[in-house]
């Protein structure tokens, strides 16, 4: 489980040029790393294509801390191998 | 005529440059520009740094012509302390230039709306109320609007159009729609307005160099990630950029001529550019893979993603524009001038990409 957060780490890090050492479990993506929404969602979506996942409009505004995000990609990931 | 400009925006992406040209002009004795910061200290430090980033075409001795005064436009008298208005007045204030603004497609009204519209309402209270104090000598107030009051306005909006019953994509045009509003109802009143409306401000003509990444840069940023396989576009879209500084030196130009007896100009470059070859530039350049430009009407939504589409709806309508600014009256007198728009060509797009990724705003891949 630690390679998937430091595989979303470096991607937050690529996009929102933040040091991958600020970026803790309780950080508040917005407020503490202090990402726009524009950058935000770039993230997102960046996410979305390495781990071949996609959300769901609803949860867009429910991920506010990094371990909200990583949480979001761990059950997306086991859902899509549930389903296959 | 000596003159003495009073200018907003000073630190912004447009602004620095804009006092540039106004530091450099012989016919102004006097700059002063209102800074917002918490101290005198330091709005004269962040004006400095802000000068700094163009300051190649600066001797170092025009600094005596600069004045910074701690102010703020969201304030009544644009938050000045009496002494500073006291001073604005003695020193006779010719020219007023408002370029502050927020310049944004991605926020909401509340942080547009304060500085772009009650900004400008202060603004020009400020310059009647000087005015009446400096008089006989008038005051020319220099608007800095935008062609994006068009909205989604289609075909040719020529430089006397205004309401041409369009709607807004974004908060942001319909602010400076609103500021733009405000600065003719002044005019209507009899005071001395000048309006420019800059097409797209990209970074400097010689080597790129920008200090704001938003608009048309933060596709550029999306691209490089290769976050799109198609998107919803109008690959004829085209656009006119404005390198900033030759903006900047367009507006300086027209408003120091005091015999044009013109109140509208379109800062437009007749070089454009379709968004199907930008984004072919963009890839050359930076190595991604070209998205599929597919029409808005044969899109389908099941392409992309919720988050895609969060991300991208905010430049649809750009992808998608076919309004064509007239500029043929101002081009002429720029022309008459001296002043010419530079080629927007690869080699220019490559400056503008290679200070992306030199400030590690891009990757190159």
């Amino acid at each position: 489980m630690e390679s998937l957060e430091t595989d979303i780490k470096k991607i937050i890090s690529s996009i929102a040029r933040c040091r991958i050492s600020r970026i803790k479990l309780k950080s508040r993506v917005r407020e503490d790393l202090g990402i726009d929404s524009f950058s935000a969602l770039e993230i997102l979506v960046a996410i979305e294509k390495k781990f071949d996942i996609e959300s769901l409009e609803s949860q867009l505004v429910s991920l506010v801390t990094f371990e909200d995000v990583v949480n979001f990609v761990r059950q997306k990931k086991q859902l899509n191998l549930a389903i296959t | 005529m000596s003159r003495h400009a009073l200018v907003t925006g000073a630190t912004g992406f447009l602004g620095a440059w804009i006092t540039n040209y106004l530091l450099l002009s012989q016919d102004y004795e006097k700059v002063t520009v209102i800074v917002r910061g918490p101290s005198d200290r330091l709005c004269e430090s962040r004006m400095r740094k802000h000068l700094h980033a163009t300051k190649q075409i600066l001797p170092k001795n025009i600094y005596k012509k600069l004045r910074v005064l701690r102010g703020d436009i969201l304030d009544k008298n644009i938050g000045l302390s009496p002494f500073s208005i006291r001073s604005l007045v003695k020193d006779m204030v010719s020219d007023v230039y408002h370029s502050a603004a927020i310049a944004d497609f991605n926020l909401p009204d509340k942080e547009i709306f304060p500085t772009n519209i009650n900004g400008t309402l202060n603004i020009f209270n400020f310059s009647e109320y000087l005015s009446k104090k400096i008089l006989p000598q008038e005051i020319r107030v220099h608007h800095i609007s935008t062609v994006a009051v068009a909205g989604n306005h289609k075909g040719t909006f020529r430089e006397n159009s205004f309401f041409v019953n369009q709607k807004f994509n974004n908060s942001y045009e319909k602010s400076k729609f609103d500021a733009e509003l405000i600065a003719r109802k002044f005019l209507k009143k009899g005071m001395n307005v000048k309006i420019y409306r800059p097409a797209i401000v990209t970074g400097e003509s010689s080597n790129g160099l920008t200090t704001n990444f938003k608009m048309v840069y933060q596709p550029i940023h999306f691209f490089s990630l290769n976050l799109f396989q198609k998107i919803p576009a109008e690959k004829s879209s085209e656009y006119s950029f404005v390198p900033v500084d030759k903006a900047a030196e367009a507006i300086v130009i027209l408003s120091q001529d005091l015999k044009i007896n013109k109140t509208l100009f379109h800062i437009v470059n007749p070089s454009k550019l379709t968004l199907e070859k930008f984004i072919e530039m963009c890839s050359n350049y930076l190595n991604f893979s070209k998205p599929k430009l597919v029409p808005f009407s044969k899109f389908k939504k099941s392409w992309l993603s919720a988050a895609q589409w969060k991300l991208i709806e905010p430049f649809i309508p750009y992808f998608n524009y076919s309004a064509r600014f007239d500029a043929s009256m101002t081009n002429k007198i720029l022309m008459e001038k001296n002043f010419r728009w530079p080629n927007i060509n690869q080699k220019y797009i490559s400056n503008i990409l290679k200070f992306c990724v030199k400030s590690g705003f891009v990757q190159s891949a």
